[in-house]
């Protein structure tokens, strides 16, 4: 594998991330008018989705590429395509350069020849060592955090933890065991014990865990890149708004003893000194950042969220309809992003244009 | 670094279970929760779990008898009422336990009866370090 290979790569998952972003945002705009409004669980699913589509997005080329190539299925051939049938008008030179631009990016970052190229990689190589030496900080003090922790209960793989270092219930994993750790103080209020214990077993169902962990491994590469946080923050909301829904339909504990347990838990981390507000990789049952504007303010829609007039379900078929066109959206998109193997007839007739262009200008000038 | 974790001072609940088994002097789990103030409707496996995060602390020791523990404390309450006096003392007013004294004594909440009681602390510790 070349450092150019490795580029690409980097540079096909940064644009779909960002066309994922754009396709989310549509569907978000969309879904209302299709009964999906509030369903929750639907959306988490099919904004984990839409990124598990970028992930095995290399799979899918590997698969697709040479059936598109030969039908000429590139963004690239495409773009020709309609410049040759007078669609647009555009100088062919500058085309060509744009068309080749990403190509030309790649080589100078590769060949690190400018100043500014290394400057810019250099940087980006320190943010990305202090950002993972952050992460494998935060696993130790994880790790620390589950070791001074005294066991409550345990029940399958699932070890319930009492920690008198932290304020807000959250929920963990290591390789093959998962933890819900509860602050000491909680074990006074038995409600909110029971609560508290319900939220962070529906984030293990929801494997919201795992994503977190996900999210947060790969901040490191993808710190630089708005889409990252805008999708972080989506999915931190929703999987919060799924688990609230799922817990006030199904428990008998109702919406006001659940929003309820909700603010005593904010308000004792408010007033704790003791806990660290350090963010751990782990998923809380509130908000756990620093900030508490941006608590409230979630805190704020998640009970708004709970107490909405009707949340309708959905119907399945919809839901599994959006699903295939968000993800089939992503797909597509990573194939047609492709640089075609060999170039297509169009292309070589650009470049031909090109050409006479070219000579016309020597021409004129020789006269 | 990770800040050492300090287990030589009790939580809120940690105390209240502590004053609870100071009251009693020793006791089983049960014994403990009827006397917890104020009453509180716990879960047995909650309180038990508080115990043994107490005698994990060392600040009980448990015995195993027939049908279960029983805790007694490590500590007496007046020298762990010490300790943390020494600890705020040490944290807060720059290890001068005068400033402390005199924190208290600004403090407008302090009733007479309060004053009083101190005032009479103070003699009786003047009068033991003159003998």
């Amino acid at each position: 594998m070349t450092p150019e290979t490795v580029l690409n790569v980097f540079i096909d998952v940064n644009i779909l991330l960002l066309v994922a972003c754009l396709v989310w945002t549509t569907a978000l705009a969309i879904f209302p008018f299709i009964g999906l409004k509030s369903t929750f669980r639907t959306q988490l699913f099919l904004l984990n989705g839409s990124i598990g589509a970028i992930i095995l997005y290399p799979v899918f080329v590997y698969l697709f590429s040479g059936w598109a190539s030969q039908n000429s299925l590139n963004i690239s051939d495409l773009v020709v395509a309609n410049y040759l049938n007078g669609n647009f008008q555009m100088d062919a030179e500058q085309l060509e350069s744009a068309l080749g631009f990403r190509e030309e990016i790649v080589r100078e970052i590769v060949s690190l020849k400018s100043f500014a190229t290394q400057i810019l990689v250099g940087a980006f190589a320190i943010i990305s060592a202090v950002l993972f030496s952050r992460l494998l900080y935060q696993g130790y003090q994880l790790w620390a955090q589950l070791k001074d922790s005294y066991l409550l209960k345990r029940i399958g793989n699932i070890y319930i933890l009492v920690s008198d270092e932290i304020s807000i219930p959250y929920s963990t994993r290591d390789l093959t065991r998962r933890y819900i750790v509860i602050p000491e103080e909680i074990l006074t209020r038995q409600l909110d014990l029971k609560i508290a214990i319900t939220h962070e077993l529906q984030h293990f169902r929801q494997k919201d865990v795992e994503w977190e962990f996900f999210l947060e491994a790969l901040k490191p590469l993808f710190f630089w890149n708005p889409v990252y946080y805008i999708w972080c923050a989506q999915v931190r909301r929703l999987r919060e708004y799924a688990c609230d829904q799922i817990i006030v339909n199904r428990s008998p504990y109702g919406i006001r003893a659940y929003c309820e347990c909700l603010l005593r838990t904010s308000r004792s981390q408010s007033k704790s000194n003791r806990s660290r507000h350090i963010r751990l990789p782990s998923v809380a049952l509130v908000d756990k950042c620093n900030s508490d504007k941006s608590k409230r303010s979630l805190l704020r829609k998640r009970i708004l969220m709970m107490t909405n007039e009707r949340q309708n379900r959905g119907s399945k078929l919809v839901s599994a309809l959006a699903s295939i066109s968000v993800i089939g959206i992503v797909f597509t998109t990573s194939v047609l992003m492709q640089n075609p193997k060999d170039w297509s007839h169009d292309r070589l007739m650009l470049s031909t244009i090109i050409n006479l262009e070219r000579m016309n200008t020597i021409n004129n000038v020789a006269r | 670094m990770r800040q050492k974790k300090d287990n030589t001072l009790l939580t809120e609940v940690e105390l209240e279970f502590m004053n609870a088994v100071w009251a009693v002097g020793k006791g089983t789990v049960r014994e403990v929760m009827r006397n917890l103030s104020p009453p509180r409707e716990l879960a047995y496996t909650s309180a038990s779990t508080i115990m043994r995060i107490l005698e994990q602390k060392k600040f009980l020791v448990s015995i195993k008898t027939e049908k279960s523990f029983v805790y007694s404390p490590t500590i007496d309450k007046a020298d762990y009422q010490s300790k943390t006096l020494q600890h705020l003392s040490a944290k807060l007013f720059n290890n001068t336990p005068s400033s402390l004294v005199a924190r208290l004594v600004d403090d407008e909440n302090l009733s007479d009866d309060a004053l009083q009681e101190i005032r009479d602390l103070l003699d009786r510790r003047l009068r033991t370090n003159d003998t």
